[in-house]
């Protein structure tokens, strides 16, 4: 497995930062009992500890969740229903409006209104202009 | 588990559920007014502020479920709280919609929209009242009015590509998309959609596209299950049926060059995995059928990995 | 030919039901059943969609999924318009039941559910059916059941059963959702026999 060898790195590479930072002190105690004073770590102490750091970090890199793209869609999980909805522009014509049993009935006077319209309008045609005008503006204001 | 009852849930639930939903926008009218009147409404006042908010919310969501009635309640409220306030007579106006007395409401917006022509939202209701009185043709011409002046609003190019699409005009609806693309860029949604645009579209270019659009869709957002089934079904357009999976292979032909022609076929395949990583996680209980597409998809890859 | 069609008590339920989860939208869905001689018989459905203007993609995946499973009992296609005045053929349902007629080579049927009888008191039959006659899709006798289920019908849609439904872009958005809505059915048959 991949995962063995990147695990196996990064535990190798944290003792080794660890066993760094030991000789470090080591180093630093030594100068003290010699009475000599501190100028730079050692080469090799040095050495081990860019290397290691490298290591764990390329070590980490790999054992951590897959690299992601950087630009996400910040709302990955919304459903296609919250997407692509308009609130705005919201239209009330649907079949709550069908179903509500106001609106069928307000639905049939409506219908029976008009039928009667109609048929009066027939009626007044010959003579009664202005009231002709009005059935057809109540009839507007409804629509 | 989905939720189906919401007379029972407590009182923070319900307004967290309601927040929620105002903030997605997404319309649920009837379990709105489900939870105000069984939950919220026992107490308006501890809301706060945010009662205002609701109050908005659960009127709107009454008008859409017929219930008139509840929706004067909530305009009442906010009338007297806000007596000069024009988003209350906006609801006023949406209630006059509802109960298709057209001309009044557009004469509110009207004169709303003169009082204070920077708010787009009255000029949106106005687009509104065409769809519901079925004039789609005047609607899809003031929507384009509205973009020459909101030429930034995603929701408005979104709701002129649906009108386009019930026109059956697919090449406007896409241009529609591709404006929202430019406007959200990292939506996955809008890609996907367009990708299924340009499928629907069909010919062998637009299928290419439509590859490259859900490829685009799953690089931003990698969980997404439509443009993972997309990928697999541009590898097999012109009615794709599991048995004519093998023969017929449209962009295997289309495609010049053999190495874009093996990488489709990665894709496929990474997208089968997906699919099948996915759908292993469901347990038979919510799903028994789960285990059917399962097998569908196991075969398809086999199918896809021969070749 | 001039088909009868009769839609048994669960895929006429299921139906309603989907038009009730979604009151403002178009909703689409698969029919399955057999035919016999010039009589079809509607024993199951599986809602596919709520949009007014559904696109290929989901509709030829799911129709790829369910004629994997069924073959050909698939026999057609229902719909609903999101308008509830709007008694026309829906283009998309027109195309997609072509298609389902070319998959499974034997001419598909087309079931419209009329949205103003969907009112609790009206005992009218709610769906009517289509064949297509030539070019043109010709309105079929349907065979109603009369009101005796809608009484069962109307207990569940009481229980608020429709918004257990899940259809295909449901399953889509989390495959979790059940588009074959097993359990739901289990449910319906439950409350009708307890009823009868």
């Amino acid at each position: 497995m991949a995962s063995t060898i990147y695990r196996l790195i990064t535990i190798v590479s944290l003792l080794s930062l660890i066993h760094c930072a030991y000789s470090a002190a080591q180093h630093r105690f030594y100068l003290r009992l010699t009475e000599q004073p501190f100028v730079s770590l050692p080469a090799d102490v040095v050495a081990q500890t860019v290397i290691s750091l490298v290591a764990l970090i390329y070590g980490t890199s790999y054992l951590a969740n897959p690299f992601q793209y950087i630009k996400k869609d910040q709302h990955h999980d919304r459903t296609c229903d919250e997407a692509l909805n308009c609130p705005s522009f919201i239209t009330f014509e649907n079949r709550s409006k069908a179903m509500s049993p106001e609106f069928a009935m307000l639905r049939t006077l409506k219908q029976q209104q008009r039928q009667r319209q109609t048929s009066s309008r027939k009626e007044t045609h010959s003579g009664r202009v202005s009231e002709t005008i009005h059935s057809s503006e109540s009839t507007d204001s409804q629509e | 588990m989905v939720t189906t009852d919401w007379t029972q849930v407590s009182y923070e639930e319900g307004r967290q559920t309601l927040k929620k939903w105002r903030e997605c926008g997404v319309r649920r009218s009837e379990e709105v007014v489900e939870i105000w009147e069984h939950v919220i409404s026992r107490s308006p006042s501890s809301l706060g502020d945010e009662q205002w908010a609701v109050l908005e919310q659960v009127c709107i969501a009454s008008l859409d479920a017929a219930r008139v009635d509840l929706a004067q309640e909530c305009i009442d409220l906010l009338h007297a709280q806000f007596p000069n306030s024009n988003r209350v007579l906006k609801l006023k106006g949406m209630q006059l919609e509802a109960t298709e007395h057209f001309q009044k409401a557009l004469d509110i917006y009207e004169r709303l929209v003169e009082e204070d022509p920077n708010n787009n939202s009255y000029r949106k209701r106005k687009v509104a009242v065409l769809l519901a009185q079925g004039k789609r043709l005047d609607a899809i011409r003031a929507i384009n009015e509205y973009l020459k002046i909101f030429l930034n609003d995603p929701e408005a190019w979104l709701q002129l590509s649906e009108l386009y699409l019930l026109e059956n005009d697919v090449p406007k609806s896409v241009h529609c998309l591709e404006e929202c693309v430019l406007i959200q860029p990292l939506n996955s949604m809008y890609f996907r959609r367009l990708g299924d645009l340009r499928y629907t579209q069909g010919g062998a270019d637009n299928v290419e596209l439509a590859r490259a659009y859900y490829e685009r869709a799953l690089k931003i957002n990698p969980t997404d299950l439509r443009s993972q089934y997309g990928i697999l079904l541009v590898r097999n357009p012109s009615g794709l049926l599991l048995k004519d999976f093998q023969s017929n292979n449209q962009i295997a032909s289309t495609t010049k060059s053999p190495s874009e022609k093996k990488k489709a076929g990665l894709a496929a395949v990474d997208a089968i995995d997906n699919l099948v990583n996915r759908y292993q996680k469901i347990s038979p209980k919510s799903n028994p059928e789960s285990d059917g597409i399962l097998n569908c998809l196991e075969a398809m890859k086999v199918t896809i990995g021969s070749k | 030919m001039k088909f009868n069609v009769e839609t048994q008590a669960l895929p006429y339920s299921t139906i309603i039901l989907h038009c009730l989860k979604y009151p403002s939208k178009g909703v689409f869905g698969l029919l399955i059943g057999h035919k016999k001689g010039d009589k079809v018989t509607v024993t199951g459905c599986i809602p596919l969609c709520h949009e007014s203007t559904p696109l290929a993609p989901p509709l030829e995946l799911a129709t790829a999924l369910v004629h994997g499973k069924f073959g050909a009992s698939l026999v057609g296609v229902y719909f609903a318009n999101a308008n509830p005045s709007d008694t026309s053929l829906n283009m998309y349902a027109i195309r997609l039941a072509d298609k389902i007629t070319t998959v499974t080579s034997s001419p598909a049927i087309l079931i419209q559910v009329m949205n103003e009888r969907l009112v609790s008191d009206c005992d009218q039959d709610r769906l009517v059916a289509f064949e297509k006659d030539g070019d043109s899709w010709k309105e079929t006798k349907t065979l109603f059941q009369g009101s005796n289920f809608l009484r069962a019908l109307q207990t569940v849609i009481q229980k608020k059963l429709y918004r257990e439904l899940a259809d295909f872009e449901n399953h889509l958005d989390n495959p979790e959702a059940d588009f074959y809505n097993t359990n739901l059915s289990n449910k319906l048959v439950q409350i009708a026999e307890l009823r009868s």
